[in-house]
């Protein structure tokens, strides 16, 4: 179940990436807080007219760096910009989001998050831009739960706040 | 640049972790209080067991309120209207109605009553039982033989579990004690604490707030054969500050960060 993640959560980044060149390329950095944790994190996307595709890295702020547990997370998002002006971008937008970390010793200490989430995203600028979004959605979590002896998923509200700038080539 | 990498791979991975292995670790009302990353409501049968099914806990605090028809209840609030979507009091209301109210959470969790745990799954655990002796839409202190008479087929009907009783209320500890029952006492500090009469308020373990607790305060009651235990405990930085102090227990928040440190 956990390889299943993962392979799908690969097969879904690296399908994004290899996306050929079909708009204004960008790279971002982000912060970002979540229901989990803070993230920080980096974003390579494509706008092709209203259309924005993205996809990205974060890793969590308080497991990875306070705690020195590697947290990390795979992003993908897509946007429709409802505003698209040479130096405002306001759009509406959907994202999931991959992530996991160990807590214990062993593999079955590793806790799984899946979010999909819709929001809103803008940002302002020209070839330097900065950028916030807004997403709310479902966060699940995926746990080894020793009294059952088996994995379970736990569904809940999650949220993403996010600032970001970027840079268009 | 090779610098720059090995300083990246020596902030994720460093090793320089102290071990807490002889500290445990208990979930704060089930899964965490008031905690964000937390997926339920504190004190319900869910945050309970997600807590519970989690390798390396030892187990969890919850909050006991008797309703009108003496039955034990899990609610950590004084008030119903701060977290559920009633109002008034536990201690005002009997079981049917408290059967029907659920949290303002995303989740909607019902309340949950003691009794509905499933005492069976949880053999090995044990659990500390903050009981709340006062009903503040009354303004009163709670008959305490009540509380015994409710408590009593629990703790003796589950022998598979470890219970503890947890009470700010001194006058109460003699009552417990006297059913063979464990107990802590919830003090603000040390200086509180040594105010008490031992001999006629007697208590197995000390409950204190990490913040306002010292490592000699720790030491000091681990040197009159009592178990202490550290609550308000989120952060990592506040974790690792408390297990440092090496109590016998820390009550925390964040469990899974918790779960971090000792290992």
């Amino acid at each position: 179940m956990l390889l299943m993640h993962k392979a799908i959560c690969c097969c879904l980044f690296i399908f994004s990436l290899s996306f050929a060149s079909w708009g204004q390329q960008r790279v971002s950095t982000s912060l970002s807080l979540t229901k989990v944790d803070f993230f920080h994190g980096f974003e390579y996307g494509q706008q092709h007219q209203a259309f924005e595709w993205n996809v990205g890295f974060e890793y969590g702020i308080n497991r990875s760096i306070f705690q020195k547990r590697f947290f990390p997370k795979l992003k993908t998002n897509g946007f429709y910009n409802l505003i698209h002006k040479p130096k405002i971008n306001l759009g509406l937008g959907m994202q999931y989001t991959y992530s996991l970390y160990r807590f214990g010793t062993t593999t079955k200490d590793i806790v799984q998050f899946h979010e999909l989430m819709g929001g809103l995203r803008w940002n302002v600028g020209n070839q330097w831009r900065f950028g916030q979004t807004l997403m709310v959605g479902g966060l699940w979590e995926n746990d080894f739960h020793t009294l059952v002896n088996k994995r379970q998923t736990y569904g809940t509200f999650g949220y993403i706040i996010q600032i970001d700038v970027s840079y268009a080539f | 640049m090779r610098f720059s990498w090995l300083l990246l791979f020596c902030l994720f991975f460093g090793c320089d972790k102290q071990q807490f292995s002889s500290v445990e670790v208990v979930g704060h009302a089930g899964n965490g209080l008031n905690i964000q990353n937390s997926i339920y409501q504190e004190n319900t049968l869910q945050a309970i067991n997600l807590a519970l099914g989690l390798n390396g806990i030892s187990g969890v605090e919850i909050d006991v309120q008797l309703s009108l028809d003496q039955q034990l209840w899990l609610y950590h609030d004084e008030k119903l209207e701060e977290a559920t979507t009633a109002s008034g009091c536990i201690a005002s209301k009997n079981s049917d109605e408290l059967a029907t109210i659920r949290y303002k959470s995303a989740n909607k969790e019902k309340l949950t009553r003691l009794d509905e745990l499933p005492f069976e799954n949880y053999t090995g655990f044990t659990f500390y039982l903050d009981i709340r002796h006062f009903n503040a839409c009354e303004n009163q202190i709670l008959n305490q033989a009540h509380f015994i008479a409710a408590l009593q087929p629990i703790i003796d009907g589950n022998s598979n579990c470890n219970f503890v009783l947890i009470t700010n209320y001194p006058n109460w500890l003699a009552g417990f004690k006297q059913k063979g029952w464990k107990t802590a006492l919830n003090v603000f500090n040390l200086d509180e604490l040594k105010t008490i009469n031992w001999q006629n308020n007697p208590f197995d373990a000390v409950v204190l707030r990490n913040s306002n607790s010292t490592t000699d305060d720790v030491n000091w009651i681990k040197s009159q054969n009592k178990n202490v235990f550290l609550f308000d405990i989120r952060a990592p930085k506040t974790i690792r500050q408390a297990m440092k102090k090496q109590p016998d227990v820390v009550i925390v928040d964040d469990v899974k960060a918790a779960l971090i440190e000792k290992t």
